[in-house]
């Protein structure tokens, strides 16, 4: 064969490998496609966990199960089979998500959340001067979303087991003490030997008064709901204070407990 | 004579040449001048039908083939002399204009917009994942081509004399390639894109004199944002591609109306007997012998490209751009590292734009500089050694440029960057996600025996490095853990947690990484883990969740 021939062959066979790949790739394109939606889906809920970790769990819980009456609860059968209808949303719950995310809740939609008289949650879209930018609140809502199959029961997550921080740690109870007064409570409040402020009440002996504070609730529960919501209940003298007060929720969960274990010491 | 009189004087016969003569007009005018009977003799490999050679007359006729020349010597086909690197630079701008057509349909060019529009490319658009990593593939493959091109050309010293104009728009060309691919890395918008610009843009602020305006001219605005990516769109689908469609015409037109494309300095120099020379200068048509030879290239190449972006290559694409957060690793394409090398060592001014000014303007000026008539290769030892040391600092300057030089990373950053990297897979995000077991998993403590083999792998890799660590004393007194939580159906939270005693604040640090994994991150079908090294066994013992270290950020 001279060498022309051998090259329009070869140019012939590439040609043709060239179709039966486009034609390979077109068979499988549709499936591809779609295993491709899926893994940008996936990506999003991944993405939607770390900013939901980041901006949203103080108040809406780790698990979605809301933090006392800082937040409600998203993970919940009521937040996806009677939300919609409740305020009268005529387009889909991710459209109702993403919405919410955007703009804030401007006035509290159901009083036993905060917001009674002032901006229940401030709007998170930058176009209004918050931090997150459109497609992160899609891939927010994403992952709201993904607490479906949970909160109606279909799946419950495999608990994770660690033990539960004990009462009487003293490296807990230490570390506590440390953020009573990193986080601020000694500007306002008296713990004898720790601060000496007079603004808030004087927590010296709260340990002996949390449990009858309000009925119903343990000292611990008690303790735990003053630190999240400080005017959930107004000591005796103090109810202007506790309205004015802006520490609520601004410690995490992990300090959280620290802080109500060592509470917990003050008797 | 008479036949013919007497087949025109026969109706049938009339009436077929009157149909063959329309043919042949139509023909002669699609085809440049070529006839039917001449395109069928090219095809047969036959001489030409016609005097004078109508095969050159398509030279002159053709828009395209008015800047190729009618025919080469012998010697200068030789596939080793040019390895046709110029001609795939030219193959590879062709498949970016008609993929790049295809990729603009869909692209969106605003910060809002333009990562999604990639996303509904690759999830939504018929062939779009393909088109897209075409397109990729084949501008890293033009950079290289027009590189390696230049290269070849200054040791075969096919700049001298009146090739100098030639060398000057090959210059330029190369500069316009590495711009179109530049100003191609940011369209994505993706971490990777948007930190590697803001390196390259950030030289221009260093422009003695004019710098805060050639930043502002570059990128719209102090910072890259919706007008520096709009502009950065312009030049990449407008200026620079029609700048190069005028750069390429003159490289050509030159090559074809003044010079041809050079000999091999053995043929014009050397000392061939008579017979070799006049074989090596025997003339080639480039109609059809060249021409066959260019196209069946092409269709090599394409098939390669296809094959490639199908099987092998993945177009990256990292997460969204976000201007608050820089990567742990930031870095340059692989064609601009030598720069960002250069930025190492030394002041952004005398580094980032004299150095590679200067480096420019010695390029062009090269033929000007280099006054050696020779072209063989033994004549020419001096400007052979300095290239041959401009290209050894190149590849120095490149790898200089990488994050693994002059870039100080703590050791638990680096451990957790290993094992879960920000952007890409990592050992970690590799795993399956049932190998992902729920747990917290203490180094040095936790039995791996009884774990799913990939995750016991990626423990075994983890302890390794922290004891390692540990040993050289970047982290005393060293605690890690690994704490695998089911978050929601089909999602996993990862924690990595580094703790280590920090001498100088006499209290503890800790390091750590959150990542999620979705079950279908990788789509229905996850891929392969990738392999690890396991360097020792893993050792055993309940784990303690570590809730009561001090935290330090």
């Amino acid at each position: 064969m001279s060498r022309s021939s051998i090259e329009t062959v070869v140019g012939l066979l590439a040609v043709v490998c060239s179709v039966g790949l486009l034609t390979g790739v077109a068979i499988f394109e549709e499936s591809r496609m779609a295993r491709e939606a899926q893994a940008q889906r996936a990506q999003a809920i991944e993405v939607g966990a770390d900013l939901y970790d980041l901006h949203c769990r103080s108040c809406h819980g780790a698990d979605g199960k809301g933090m006392g009456q800082l937040g409600p609860a998203l993970n919940d059968t009521h937040f996806f089979t009677r939300r919609l209808a409740e305020v009268g949303w005529q387009g889909t719950l991710e459209e109702y998500v993403i919405a919410t995310i955007e703009l804030g809740r401007v006035v509290a939609t159901r009083p036993l959340y905060a917001g009674d008289g002032v901006v229940a949650m401030t709007g998170w879209s930058e176009r209004i001067g918050g931090p997150l930018r459109p497609d992160q609140i899609q891939d927010l809502a994403a992952f709201v979303l993904n607490w479906q199959a949970t909160a109606l029961g279909e799946f419950e997550p495999q608990p994770l087991a660690i033990p539960r921080v004990s009462l009487d740690d003293p490296d807990v109870i230490a570390r506590g003490q440390m953020l009573f007064s990193e986080v601020g409570c000694v500007g306002c409040h008296t713990v004898a030997g720790v601060s000496t402020a007079e603004v808030g009440p004087d927590l010296s002996q709260v340990a002996s008064v949390a449990a009858t504070r309000r009925p119903g609730l343990t000292a611990e529960e008690y303790l735990r709901e003053s630190v999240l919501i400080p005017n959930a209940y107004f000591v005796e003298g103090f109810e202007q204070v506790a309205r004015s007060a802006m520490c609520g929720g601004i410690v995490s969960e992990e300090q959280l407990d620290a802080l109500v274990v060592f509470l917990l010491t003050l008797k | 004579m008479s036949g013919d009189e007497h087949a025109i004087h026969s109706p049938s016969r009339e009436r077929s040449y009157v149909v063959r003569a329309w043919l042949d007009r139509r023909v002669r005018a699609l085809a440049a001048g070529l006839s039917l009977t001449e395109l069928r003799a090219i095809v047969r490999g036959e001489p030409p039908t016609e005097r004078p050679n109508p095969r050159y007359l398509a030279h002159t006729l053709s828009l395209i083939l008015h800047i190729r020349p009618r025919y080469y010597p012998q010697a200068s086909t030789r596939f080793t002399h040019t390895f046709r690197l110029g001609y795939f630079t030219v193959f590879f701008f062709v498949v970016e204009i008609i993929t790049g057509l295809y990729l603009m349909v869909h692209y969106v060019p605003t910060p809002e917009g333009a990562y999604e529009s990639i996303q509904y490319l690759m999830r939504a658009v018929p062939f779009g994942e393909l088109v897209r990593d075409v397109h990729r593939l084949a501008a890293e493959a033009m950079v290289g081509c027009a590189f390696l091109h230049m290269v070849r050309t200054f040791v075969t010293a096919s700049y001298k004399g009146e090739r100098a104009f030639i060398w000057l728009t090959g210059v330029v060309l190369l500069a316009l390639t590495m711009g179109m691919a530049f100003s191609g890395y940011l369209l994505p918008w993706d971490q990777l894109a948007y930190w590697a610009v803001t390196i390259g843009t950030s030289m221009a602020e260093a422009v003695p004199l004019v710098g805060r305006e050639v930043n502002l001219l570059l990128r719209g605005a102090p910072e890259i944002g919706g007008a520096g990516l709009l502009r950065f769109y312009l030049l990449h689908v407008i200026l620079l591609p029609l700048a190069s469609i005028l750069f390429i015409s003159a490289h050509y037109y030159r090559i074809a109306r003044r010079c041809g494309i050079s000999l091999p300095a053995d043929v014009e120099e050397g000392d061939m007997p008579e017979a070799l020379r006049q074989a090596a200068r025997q003339p080639v048509s480039f109609i059809p012998d060249l021409l066959r030879h260019e196209i069946v290239l092409a269709s090599v190449a394409t098939l390669a490209l296809i094959a490639a972006s199908w099987l092998v290559y993945d177009a990256p694409l990292e997460h969204h751009a976000d201007p608050r957060h820089t990567p742990v690793h930031t870095q340059a394409p692989w064609f601009f590292l030598w720069a960002q090398g250069l930025l190492k060592l030394g002041d952004k001014t005398l580094m980032g734009v004299i150095v590679p000014v200067t480096l420019f303007a010695l390029l062009l000026a090269l033929p000007y500089l280099d006054r050696n008539p020779h072209r063989r290769a033994r004549r020419r030892p001096v400007i052979l050694s300095i290239g041959g040391v401009a290209i050894l600092a190149l590849i120095v300057l490149s790898y200089v440029g990488t994050y693994h030089v002059g870039i100080e990373m703590p050791a638990a950053t680096h451990i957790i960057e290993n094992l879960a990297p920000e952007e890409g897979v990592g050992p970690l995000r590799a795993l399956s996600y049932d190998e992902l077991a729920v747990g917290v998993y203490a180094l040095n403590k936790s039995d791996h025996t009884a774990l799913p083999p990939g995750l016991a792998r990626v423990l075994a890799d983890y302890e390794h490095q922290v004891n390692q660590a540990a040993a050289q004393g970047d982290l005393p007194q060293a605690r890690a853990w690994l704490i695998i939580e089911e978050r929601q159906r089909d999602l996993k939270r990862v924690t990595l947690r580094i703790v280590w005693f920090d001498a100088a604040h006499n209290s503890n640090l800790t390091q750590e990484r959150v990542l999620h994994v979705h079950r279908q991150r990788f789509g229905t079908s996850p891929s392969a883990p990738e392999s690890i090294p396991t360097n020792q066994a893993a050792s055993a013992e309940p784990a303690t969740a570590p809730t009561s270290d001090q935290m330090t950020p």
